[in-house]
């Protein structure tokens, strides 16, 4: 593969590792995220919605 | 495997006879103690309290992989490999949230089908069965070769005999028993895992010291406690990754949902999470034991029961079997209940036989409970791959329905066709990175592309969902 050209192995998994690191990162707000977009409303009133934008 | 068994075999069957009386008898006893109709079959009443909830979140998330390969992984990687484990949690804990939204958007429904199905349409539908089926049966097939490999190095037991037995009770009492006897089973089950291992983990620690191992591992060892160890670096975020695509989108946690109060389902879960945390750290560190005092260890994923024989003679051999066989009826049992709920919910009332009765789908969660166990006993007739490495295999399906599950449930832009997509291409590229670069990748670029299709196609062209649609199901 063109990724073991030019990067050591610990380069490789240090870069996947990232990778990792990011999308958990991603995964954990956008749960947040949501989990603050709806707590304490109706479960079937959008916030967005009611305020006239999607 | 060892060349002498680590249990005479006298007690080992004796042992095998007690606890399958016993899960038989409690589960048959729970099961009885229902009004006896579908919801209380698949979802015990959905009345399930914080303490039996905790404890059947705990029970069905420490399965054979979690005795058997976190020790065999902090043998082979050290620290990360017990760390790395742990991040296994992050499944549990993140679901916390979901949950609460589950509970109160959906308040009658019986699956994680069911929401699939209403908020993505048939299609999505369609590829999210394909894809949890594919789990079920990777996560079955592990199972019952662990219980085949548990009883053959601890009692010299034939492979076939072990799996069989194990197989044989689960499926007994969880068809007798329904969702009722297993929750309650999984209490008892959890109660006896968490309790012996602290006591293996005492007892070990007390004989060699926590000095003693981190010397001899220094002195000899030295890769097992780098944490620039690549494998270890690659490992990490894959197996929270994995963790959280098992626990999204699999039926074993939201027929929990379901079956639990309301006011404990948050709390169900995070302190499920932290019960089992302790888990992969502390077997994992006892196989750190093994590494110090240099124990001959002829397959890696049996390195559990030989330190803990050899730390605490037979009496320790006794209670692996006790943990193990515990730990792999627990798993069973849920993955067989919340199957069997999810195939005659799914498939016989939505699509094979729509507008059955709810006593027709009960018998036939009961028919699917003894078709899974029988073919479960058949696909793991022949012990073929390390149970991690199968499993890793499945990683690169479920963690594709990461973003589907947690976006659909929170944001009404969510798209039907990015979220097909999205497991679909998040599968092929993880099954790619399984065979291409390592398999501990496989999770992590399932769920990387799957995110990024879900979230740019959400983008690109928003739906519009209407949130009260998943109120019937």
């Amino acid at each position: 593969m063109q990724i073991e050209c030019c990067m050591t192995e610990l380069q490789q998994a240090l870069l996947i590792f990232a990778i990792g690191a990011l999308v958990t990162l991603a995964t954990v707000i956008m749960i947040a995220r949501g989990h603050a977009r709806w707590h304490g409303r109706d479960p079937y009133d959008d916030p967005n919605r009611a305020a006239g934008h999607d | 495997m060892t060349d002498a068994p680590l249990l005479d075999a006298g007690i080992a069957w004796f042992l095998l006879v007690a606890f399958s009386v016993l899960w038989i008898a409690l589960g048959v006893w729970w099961g009885k103690r229902g009004k006896g109709d579908a919801d209380d079959y698949l979802l015990a009443g959905r009345n399930i309290g914080l303490a039996l909830s905790t404890a059947t979140l705990m029970a069905s998330w420490v399965t054979g992989n979690t005795t058997l390969a976190a020790p065999e992984v902090g043998y082979t990687l050290g620290l990360w490999g017990m760390l790395g484990y742990a991040l296994a949690g992050l499944g549990l804990f993140l679901f916390a949230p979901l949950a609460i939204r589950i509970k109160r958007l959906m308040p009658t429904a019986r699956t994680s089908g069911d929401f699939v199905r209403l908020r993505y349409g048939r299609v999505c539908w369609a590829v999210f069965l394909l894809i949890t089926m594919a789990y079920t049966l990777g996560f079955l097939i592990t199972q019952g070769m662990g219980a085949g490999l548990l009883l053959q190095a601890l009692s010299g037991f034939d492979y076939r005999l072990g799996m069989v037995s194990v197989i044989g009770v689960s499926t007994t009492y969880t068809l007798f028993g329904g969702m009722r006897g297993v929750v309650g089973t999984d209490f008892i089950q959890s109660l006896l895992i968490m309790a012996l291992l602290v006591l293996v983990a005492v007892l070990g620690y007390g004989r060699i010291s926590v000095d003693e191992v981190y010397g001899a591992l220094a002195a000899e060892h030295p890769s097992r406690l780098n944490m620039l160890l690549p494998a270890g670096l690659l490992f990490a975020w894959n197996t929270g990754l994995f963790s959280m695509g098992e626990v999204f989108h699999n039926n074993i946690w939201w027929s929990r949902v379901f079956a639990s109060r309301p006011s404990v389902v948050f709390r169900s879960f995070i302190l499920g999470g932290l019960a089992w945390t302790t888990v992969p750290i502390v077997t994992g560190a006892i196989a750190l034991m093994a590494l110090a005092t240099n124990l001959e260890v002829p397959q890696v994923n049996m390195v559990f029961p030989l330190i803990t024989a050899q730390l605490l003679g037979s009496g320790g051999a006794i209670v692996v079997f006790i943990i193990i066989f515990a730990s792999l009826t627990s798993t069973l049992d849920s993955l067989l209940a919340a199957s069997a709920d999810l195939i005659a919910e799914d498939v016989v009332a939505h699509w094979l036989r729509p507008g059955i009765s709810d006593a027709q789908i009960r018998q036939a969660a009961r028919l699917v409970v003894v078709g899974l166990g029988l073919l479960t006993m058949l696909l793991s007739w022949q012990y073929f791959t390390s149970m991690y490495q199968l499993l890793l295999f499945t990683g690169a399906l479920v963690a594709s329905t990461i973003w589907p599950i947690a976006m659909g449930l929170y944001w009404p832009q969510a798209n039907r066709q990015a979220a097909t997509a999205a497991m679909v291409l998040g599968s092929i590229t993880g099954l790619l990175a399984y065979g291409l670069v390592a398999p501990y990748c496989a999770a992590l670029v399932s769920a990387a592309v799957s995110a990024g299709v879900m979230g740019l196609g959400s983008h690109w062209n928003p739906e519009r969902f209407e949130w009260r649609l998943l109120a019937d199901r």
